[in-house]
């Protein structure tokens, strides 16, 4: 029945790197990641629609749509979102979230208005004051979550929390416009080279950013604790004050956007942080759908930016009522990030 | 109608096939478990076990199979996980599925069902007492009501043997056990071993997946091992030597291990000065560049202990821990690992690798600043790294890409290993190196143990395994209590001196007996 085979006793198997083995290592190494999740076609379908998108709005909407001035108001208008979806993305690598970020945004704007506007100290120092603040939060929140131990989603909401009662303090509910230098307000409206001032910046720093993040020990090692706080501590690494950092990181990011939301918009008032909170965090989660797919990376955000950006310009150029914009957001985080677990999860079958 | 002695089969398979891609992974595989039987299914890692588990479980569904019956009933396909449960097959994995704050009673009623009382809810008297006479079944001795996280490794088993007898032992056709013992130290091994003899000679039929050739002379009554997806052996236990089933698992004679030149120098690397923790009781030893010594002790002895408070993971009351002299400030791992100490620990699957990264990834984490220029990774520099600590450490398949979950077991223990070589440590510290490892992946893993001292570096093996120790180490402590009570070494490092050791020093002890029982 069952024959007792006399197989060749051979070695293990030794399968050696041939030529394509070779090649595939080269590729692989460019774009870094592991292999079973980043297929091509899984790596760029969100560039992919938005650039499907931005061709049908070009056709639709011929006249406004892909125009310099078009380009510019949809950029600038979103560099804040930018910005803080930047400021959301180093607390979610080290496996963190911060949910804190648009109030934190919205107590910079304020309390940079309040220092210019009611108390005249010059806008440098006060810019000075307004990021230290907010760095001084992100050390908060990251002492409340690696040291005393309390999740960072309680953590970050409860802070959030505090932040935004300050802000009503600050302002009493009024809208401050008076005294806002003019200086911030011709940076943050202006245009170098064609390109709107704050999109230079926020690009300047998402270069940052993804040198620090992907090519960088400390990026990697952030990574390792998102991925696996259990072995990144038995590899000596010092987590508690690594995960401590990135919300540092995170706060600095989020006093800077509330800097430049002020500076763009000309006034401020309580309230405006949380509507900045979805597509912020929204966009790192999306972007961990493309580029390295299924890891929260720099460029993969950036473009979720990009993509919810031209997408509700689009719409809205063809009269969509502004209620579609919140929906749009939504439905594309849900169906992105729905599509890459469904994908992934076939990949692990086969 | 059946002869009454004539029983049928609890498992009958017939050409059981299974295709991933181009890869055959089970090539017409026939399994037979008779009932009140335990048959043993060996082979190497990437040999099919885990595949030919899976589909009876009901958890893959194969490409082609000719017969496949359950207590003589045919199973009809595709069968799915809740069908072949209802049909009287239990799996317990190596991860038994128990929540730690609930107690015995809740974690055995959890997976199947209360007892109901009036308006639906739970009748607790009734459901303790149903619980109380599974764990009667199996013979564990503990009330329902007693928490999870008290009770030992053994017989957090015998509570996942229980919860499968649950609800009617007549209901068992087959149970399957997936490696439940490769993370259990060797002194729990024998209890389970027990529990198992138990439920055998209650009828069921028992398929035993292992890696531990000990255990299958123990308690087999068959013996099928499988390589590259086929049975290369089928047998009685009785009928083949365990030198033979050795070689027929890992393909290849493998040669007893070369007695060690005693490679001990003057100069200590490490020494470990009166330590004393919340586990430990004035632990001192000390260990010499090249020289590998062993750590063997009954579970509680402070063994895992050692290896925590010389990388910084545990905080000391007293004592010292210092490398080449300078002195180490306890509980800080960068600094353990600034001072030049490695550390393996023992709970690979949750806390050795870096799940959802590559193999390379894995490799290269703990030497990435010799891999930059003005800060930036350098990633031709990484890939040069990762191929070559892939050939030195022999680690199959050979790519860098590889996410580090599809590797084997006996593979991701060779990257935790192997992950340190790039930092030339002046200490290695390991936690059973080679729990729950194929016999292949243990030599790569000596041979890469052997090196490292070769190279000067002071090896520390915590093990539960005496044949790896006697096999590994030029000295063994034993260790009591979180004393190092004896030491080993030479002449006198033999099997039965450890066994000895371990049977009589440690039973004998008042201490000991006290600390069990509080």
């Amino acid at each position: 029945m069952n024959q007792p085979s006399l197989d060749v006793p051979g070695q293990p198997r030794q399968t050696g790197p041939e030529a394509a083995d070779e090649r595939a290592r080269l590729s692989y190494r460019l774009r870094g990641g592991a292999k079973t999740t980043n297929r091509w076609w899984t790596r760029y379908a969100v560039v992919l629609v938005l650039i499907v998108m931005a061709v049908i709005f070009s056709i639709t909407n011929s006249t406004t749509f892909p125009t310099v001035a078009n380009f510019q108001i949809v950029f600038g208008s979103n560099s804040v979102t930018m910005l803080l979806a930047l400021a959301s993305l180093p607390p979610l690598i080290s496996g963190d979230f911060d949910l804190s970020v648009g109030y934190n945004l919205e107590l910079s704007a304020v309390l940079l208005a309040v220092l210019t506007g009611e108390h005249h100290i010059s806008l440098g120092l006060a810019i000075l004051i307004t990021l230290g603040l907010g760095a001084l939060v992100g050390l908060v929140n990251g002492i409340l979550i690696t040291r005393i131990g309390i999740s960072s989603f309680i953590a970050t909401i409860g802070v959030g929390s505090v932040l935004s009662g300050i802000s009503l303090y600050l302002t009493n509910g009024n809208v401050l416009i008076q005294g806002i230098p003019h200086s911030l307000e011709t940076f943050a409206q202006d245009n170098a080279a064609g390109v709107p001032d704050i999109v230079w910046m926020a690009a300047i720093i998402a270069v940052v950013f993804w040198i620090a993040f992907e090519h960088t020990p400390y990026g990697r090692r952030s990574l390792a604790i998102g991925l696996s706080p259990r072995s990144a501590q038995l590899l000596g690494m010092r987590v508690a004050n690594l995960r401590t950092t990135a919300f540092v990181i995170s706060g600095l990011m989020s006093a800077i956007a509330g800097v430049i939301e002020l500076g763009y918009v000309g006034s401020v008032s309580s309230g405006v942080g949380p509507s900045f909170l979805l597509p912020a965090v929204a966009a790192g989660f999306l972007g961990a759908t493309t580029i390295k797919v299924g890891r929260f990376n720099v460029v993969g955000t950036v473009i979720a930016v990009i993509l919810v950006a031209i997408g509700v310009s689009g719409l809205e150029l063809n009269g969509v009522p502004n209620w579609v914009e919140p929906v749009f957001d939504g439905a594309v985080l849900v169906i992105a990030v729905g599509s890459s677990r469904l994908i992934a999860r076939r990949a692990e079958r086969t | 109608m059946h002869v009454a002695d004539v029983r049928p089969p609890a498992l009958r398979i017939r050409g059981a096939s299974m295709r991933f891609g181009p890869r055959l992974v089970l090539d017409a595989l026939d399994l037979e478990v008779e009932q009140g039987q335990v048959h043993a299914l060996l082979g190497a890692n990437g040999s099919g076990k885990s595949t030919s588990v899976k589909i009876i479980s009901g958890n893959h569904e194969p490409t082609s199979i000719e017969r496949f019956e359950l207590s003589g009933e045919q199973v009809p396909r595709p069968a799915g996980v809740q069908d072949m449960q209802a049909r009287g097959l239990r799996t317990v994995h190596q991860e038994l599925g128990l929540v730690e704050e609930l107690s015995i009673a809740e974690n055995i009623a959890l997976g199947r069902h209360y007892q109901r009382g009036v308006g639906g809810r739970i009748d607790w008297r009734r459901t303790r007492a149903a619980v109380a006479e599974a764990l009667e079944l199996v013979g564990l001795h503990r009330a329902p009501g007693v928490p999870v996280a008290r009770l030992a490794a053994w017989e957090r088993v015998a509570v996942v043997f229980a919860r499968a007898m649950y609800g009617g032992l007549d209901q068992v056709k087959l149970l399957v056990l997936d490696e439940i013992t490769s993370a259990l130290p060797a002194e729990e091994v024998a209890r389970v071993m027990e529990v198992i003899g138990r439920v055998k000679n209650h009828g069921a039929g028992v398929l035993y997946i292992t890696h531990r050739f000990e255990e299958v002379f123990e308690i087999a009554d068959m013996i099928t091992v499988l390589r590259d997806g086929k049975i290369i052996h089928h047998g009685e236990t009785s009928e083949i030597t365990p030198a033979e089933l050795v070689e027929l698992v890992a393909g290849q004679a493998i040669e007893p291990h070369a007695p060690r030149e005693a490679t001990r120098t003057e100069s200590v690397v490490l020494s470990i000065d009166k330590i004393t923790n919340s586990r430990l009781s004035g632990v001192s030893f000390a260990v010499g560049a090249g020289e590998i010594v062993g750590v063997i002790g009954r579970a509680g002895c402070g063994r895992s202990a050692i290896g925590r408070v010389i990388f910084g993971l545990e905080s000391i009351r007293s004592g010292t821990v210092s490398v080449a002299g300078q002195g180490i400030p306890a509980g800080k791992p960068w600094r353990s690992l600034a001072a030049g100490i490695a550390y393996v620990g023992q709970d690979r699957r949750r806390a050795g690798t870096i799940s959802g990264a590559s193999t390379e990834e894995n490799l290269t984490i703990g030497a990435l600043s010799g891999l930059t220029r003005f800060g930036w990774l350098l990633r031709r520099r990484e890939g040069e790294l990762a191929d070559t600590l892939i050939t030195r450490c022999n680690v199959v398949p050979p790519d860098p890409r590889a996410p580090i979950e599809t590797l084997s077991g006996g593979n991701q223990q060779k990257v935790v290993v192997g992950r340190w070589i790039p930092r030339e440590p002046k200490v290695l510290v390991l936690d059973e190196p080679t729990e729950g490892v194929d016999v292949g992946a243990r030599q790569a893993i000596y041979a890469l143990i052997h090196e490292q001292a070769a190279h000067g570096c002071a090896v520390l093996v915590l093990s539960s395994s005496i044949e790896e120790l006697t096999t590994l180490c030029d000295r063994v402590l034993c260790l009591v209590d979180g004393e190092v009570s004896d030491e080993l070494s030479g002449g006198s490092l033999t099997v039965q001196a450890i066994e000895s050791f371990l049977l009589l020093r440690v039973s004998s002890g008042n201490t000991s007996a006290q600390k069990a029982a509080s």
